[in-house]
């Protein structure tokens, strides 16, 4: 009797000690902060500025606009930074074009401050818009250009597994079993991932060369559009062959 | 009989030290599966199981943990069940589409804080 509660106490210990350590794996990570990037974050200033149009509020204005995309920039290069699917020259290509309007972002603030003009102050403001196109042209891009480069990554890891299940199929077949199936599946998987990396293939370099000045003249738009389409096909194709390559091990599995 | 009584106080305290030591593991930060006994084995399995997921959960950065969730982290997770490294490649896959569906969403107009 007195053994049995002692074990009793043993496996509440045990189990009580795995409940905790899975309790702590659960909360380690928490969630993830951002910056102030959105739309709202200057609508205080926005309202002085229309309420009373004197160059210091609209300086607060100019300048709340101009930190805000501070820390767009700020999230969009660690996005790229840690990205483990971006090609060195596109992460390059793209960390270039973000410092590159941090630093024209950072002139503008200097004329803001220095400015005492309220044409030159509204001529001003209009440009962090006009002249940066941060959410409209740079923020697409990272993204874009990251989910592109993301299914080109993608291309690889399926060859790993078209490897193995051809390997597989091999194997099945020489043991007198019936591939067909499988063999069907997986020329479906890398149909799928051959008609995403198409249709990827050629999007970094459209995007990477797109600048607001073609946003503003209506040209940049169309192009983020079709990447975005493409990506989209892409992504779908992908979906496809992942379900395909799992149908290619099931039927194997079932000629076992 | 009296050796019987012996025998299982022994087992038990045994186990008990285990817990103890497990116990003192997660206080550390540690997760003590390399360590586990034949009793919890499968209990710790899903410890190690759960272990990439929370890395993982950033959806926006999905694309971040690609290539450990395509690593061999899956493969030597789970030492009693021998996984199928196909398994871990397709699972490393979906989580790879996670992370550009999330980019793709990323990039939509709407989502945009702006001009």
């Amino acid at each position: 009797m007195k053994s049995r509660i002692t074990a009793l106490v043993a496996s509440f210990a045990l189990g009580g000690s795995l409940l905790f350590i899975s309790a702590g794996v659960a909360t380690a990570a928490g969630p993830a902060t951002t910056g102030p990037t959105g739309k709202g974050v200057c609508a205080t200033e926005a309202a002085a500025s229309r309420s009373s149009i004197t160059v210091v509020a609209l300086r607060a204005f100019g300048n709340c606009e101009i930190d805000r995309r501070f820390a767009t920039l700020t999230t969009l290069s660690t996005k790229v930074s840690s990205s483990k699917v971006l090609t060195p020259s596109d992460a390059a290509a793209l960390q270039s074009e973000i410092g590159a309007t941090r630093s024209g972002l950072t002139d503008l603030k200097t004329t803001i401050d220095a400015e005492t003009s309220i044409p030159a102050l509204k001529a001003d403001i209009v440009k962090i818009a006009t002249e940066f196109r941060v959410y409209l042209l740079v923020a697409p891009q990272v993204h874009l250009t990251n989910a592109a480069d993301g299914v080109l990554f993608a291309q690889t890891k399926f060859a790993t597994v078209n490897t193995n299940l051809a390997a597989r199929i091999a194997a099945a077949k020489a043991a007198g079993k019936d591939t067909t199936a499988a063999q069907a599946d997986l020329d479906a998987m890398n149909a799928s991932v051959a008609s995403a990396v198409g249709l990827a293939g050629p999007l970094p370099a459209q995007l990477l060369a797109l600048t607001p000045a073609q946003y503003n003249a209506g040209t940049a738009g169309p192009v983020l559009n079709s990447a975005r389409a493409s990506l989209l096909t892409a992504r779908n194709d992908l979906k496809s062959a992942v379900a395909d390559a799992k149908a290619c091990r099931d039927a194997l599995k079932a000629l076992k | 009989m009296r050796h019987q009584v012996s025998v299982t106080t022994r087992l038990a305290a045994t186990l008990l030290l285990v817990g103890i030591a497990a116990v003192g593991c997660a206080g550390h930060g540690g997760t003590g599966t390399d360590q586990s006994a034949g009793a919890g084995q499968a209990q710790t399995s899903q410890v190690d199981q759960m272990s990439p997921t929370p890395s993982a959960s950033p959806s926006d950065g999905a694309m971040d943990s690609a290539t450990p969730s395509d690593s061999a982290a899956g493969q030597g997770a789970n030492p009693a069940a021998t996984p199928d490294p196909l398994d871990s490649q397709l699972s490393g896959l979906d989580n790879l589409l996670n992370g550009i569906n999330s980019s793709i969403s990323s990039s939509d107009p709407g989502s945009a804080g702006g001009e």
